[in-house]
C-alpha cells in the first residue's frame, strides 16, 4: 500500500512489484497484462472486461498516444505521462491494480487499490 | 460504495495511505454510506448530480377559490385548478436545478395531466402534455454553473397560471444536484464543498468510534484510551475533543449540521 503523489504536467513513474499469498513475487507471463485506472469508486461503470467511468486507463502493452505506459517484469514499471496526468482534474482518487492472468480464469482482476493525489501545477 | 466521498479520500484524511489494512479499509468503505446517508436524510435530498423523475404535488392540497383554467385535450376537457397551497411556485425536491447537462443535453421535461396519477395510469403524461420552458414553466434561474448552464439554486420553477392542485398530476424531469467538481471546491463558480466536508467528517468520526472501541485497557475493559501514561510522558484527552471526535451516537454532529443548514431544502420538506 502507498500514497502516490503527484502533479499535473509533472510525469510520474512507479515500479509495481505483484506477490502471491506467501510473498513470492509474481513475474507476469508472456500473455498476462496489467492496467492502471485512476477513478473514483463511486464514478466507475460498466464491468471488469470493459469499464468506464474513470479519469484515466492504461493497460500494458497499449501505450497512450502521450506515451504512459507499463512494461511488465519482475518490477512492472508504470509511467504515467505529464500529458495524461494534466487531463485529470485535480484532486484524491483510487489508483486501481488490475491484473490479467491469461492462466488463471483470462479476465480482469483487481489484485490493489491505492490512493493517488493529483496536486494541481 | 460512496456516492460523493471516494474511499481514498478518507483513507488519506485519516493518514492511512501508506499502511492501511485491509480490515480498516473494509470499516472504511462500510462507513461511507452511512454518513452520506445521515446527511443526505438531513438535507432532505441527494446532492449528487443525476437526472431525478418526481411527482407533485405529493400530498391533497384544499382547494379554495373558484379561479381555474379551462384546457381541452382529445377527449375532454377539464379545468386546471389553483393549488391553494402552493399557489405559483412549484418547489423540487434536489438542488439545484440546471436547464441542462454539461453537454446541453437533457433539458427540462415538465408535463402536466389532470389524471396522471404519479404515472400508474397507462398512457399518462404523454408526449403532447409536455410544457415549453419560457411559456409554460419557468425556473426561478438566479446563476449560471462553470459551464454557462442556467441554474436555480432554490429550485422553485413557476408557470403563467397556478399549479394543479391534485396530487400527481405534473411530472418533471430534472437535472437535480451538484457536480464532483462543486462538491470538492474545484469548480471556479459554483461551492458545495460544505456538504462533501460534512460527510468526510461524519465517516472520519465514525470510523475512529470503530477504532477505539477495538482498543483494550491492561484489564481488558473495551473503550477509547482518555489517557496513557509513561514514566514522565503522560497525557489525557479532553472530553469537548473526544466528545468531537467520536460524537457519541449522534446521526449527525451539530457542526455538521451547522454547516449544511444552507443546502437544506426546506421548502420542499414544507411544500410536499
Amino acid at each position: 500500500m502507498a500514497l502516490i503523489v503527484a502533479e499535473q504536467l509533472r510525469g510520474i513513474t512507479r515500479d509495481i512489484t505483484i506477490t502471491d499469498s506467501a510473498g513470492a513475487t509474481i513475474t507476469p507471463g508472456i500473455n498476462d497484462r496489467m492496467r492502471v485506472m485512476i477513478a473514483r469508486l463511486s464514478e466507475l461503470g460498466g464491468d471488469a472486461e470493459d469499464p468506464t467511468g474513470f479519469q484515466f486507463l492504461v493497460v500494458s502493452g497499449t501505450d497512450s498516444a502521450n506515451g504512459s505506459s507499463i512494461v511488465l517484469g519482475a518490477a512492472n514499471r508504470v509511467r504515467l505521462d505529464a500529458q495524461d496526468l494534466a487531463t485529470i482534474p485535480p484532486g484524491i482518487y483510487s489508483f486501481i491494480v488490475d491484473y490479467f492472468d491469461r492462466a488463471d480464469a483470462s479476465e480482469w482482476k483487481t489484485i490493489d487499490v491505492q490512493t493517488i493525489v493529483i496536486g494541481e501545477r | 460504495m460512496g456516492q460523493i466521498v471516494d474511499p481514498s479520500e478518507l483513507i488519506l484524511e485519516l493518514g492511512l495511505s501508506a499502511t492501511i489494512t485491509d480490515e480498516q479499509r473494509a470499516i472504511v468503505t462500510q462507513s461511507i454510506p452511512k454518513a452520506e446517508a445521515a446527511v443526505f436524510r438531513y438535507l432532505g435530498y441527494n446532492p449528487k448530480q443525476a437526472i431525478r423523475t418526481e411527482y407533485y404535488p405529493v400530498r391533497a392540497m384544499g382547494n379554495r377559490g373558484a379561479k381555474g383554467v379551462w384546457e381541452v385535450d382529445a377527449t375532454s376537457a377539464f379545468i386546471r385548478q389553483e393549488s391553494a397551497v402552493t399557489g405559483d411556485e412549484l418547489q423540487v425536491r434536489h438542488l439545484p436545478i440546471r436547464a441542462t447537462d454539461s453537454d446541453a443535453a437533457n433539458a427540462i421535461d415538465l408535463r402536466i395531466d389532470h389524471d396522471g396519477r404519479f404515472g400508474t395510469q397507462s398512457g399518462s403524461f404523454a408526449v403532447s402534455q409536455q410544457e415549453t420552458e419560457g411559456t409554460g414553466f419557468w425556473p426561478a434561474y438566479d446563476t449560471e454553473d462553470s459551464g454557462g448552464i442556467r441554474i436555480c439554486n432554490s429550485g422553485i420553477i413557476r408557470s403563467h397560471g397556478r399549479w394543479p392542485s391534485n396530487p400527481g398530476s405534473i411530472k418533471i424531469v430534472y437535472v437535480g444536484g451538484y457536480t464532483a467538481g462543486e462538491l470538492r471546491g474545484t469548480d471556479g463558480t459554483i461551492d458545495a464543498v460544505p456538504i462533501w466536508s460534512a460527510v468526510v467528517d461524519e465517516v472520519r468520526r465514525r470510523v475512529l468510534k470503530v477504532f477505539s472501541q477495538r482498543r483494550h485497557t491492561g484489564a481488558g475493559f473495551a473503550g477509547p484510551f482518555v489517557s496513557e501514561g509513561l514514566g514522565d510522558y503522560s497525557y489525557r484527552v479532553d472530553a469537548t475533543v473526544l466528545r468531537q471526535l467520536l460524537g457519541g451516537s449522534w446521526d449527525l454532529m451539530m457542526e455538521t449540521r451547522q454547516s449544511l443548514d444552507s443546502y437544506v431544502n426546506y421548502g420542499w420538506q414544507i411544500a410536499s
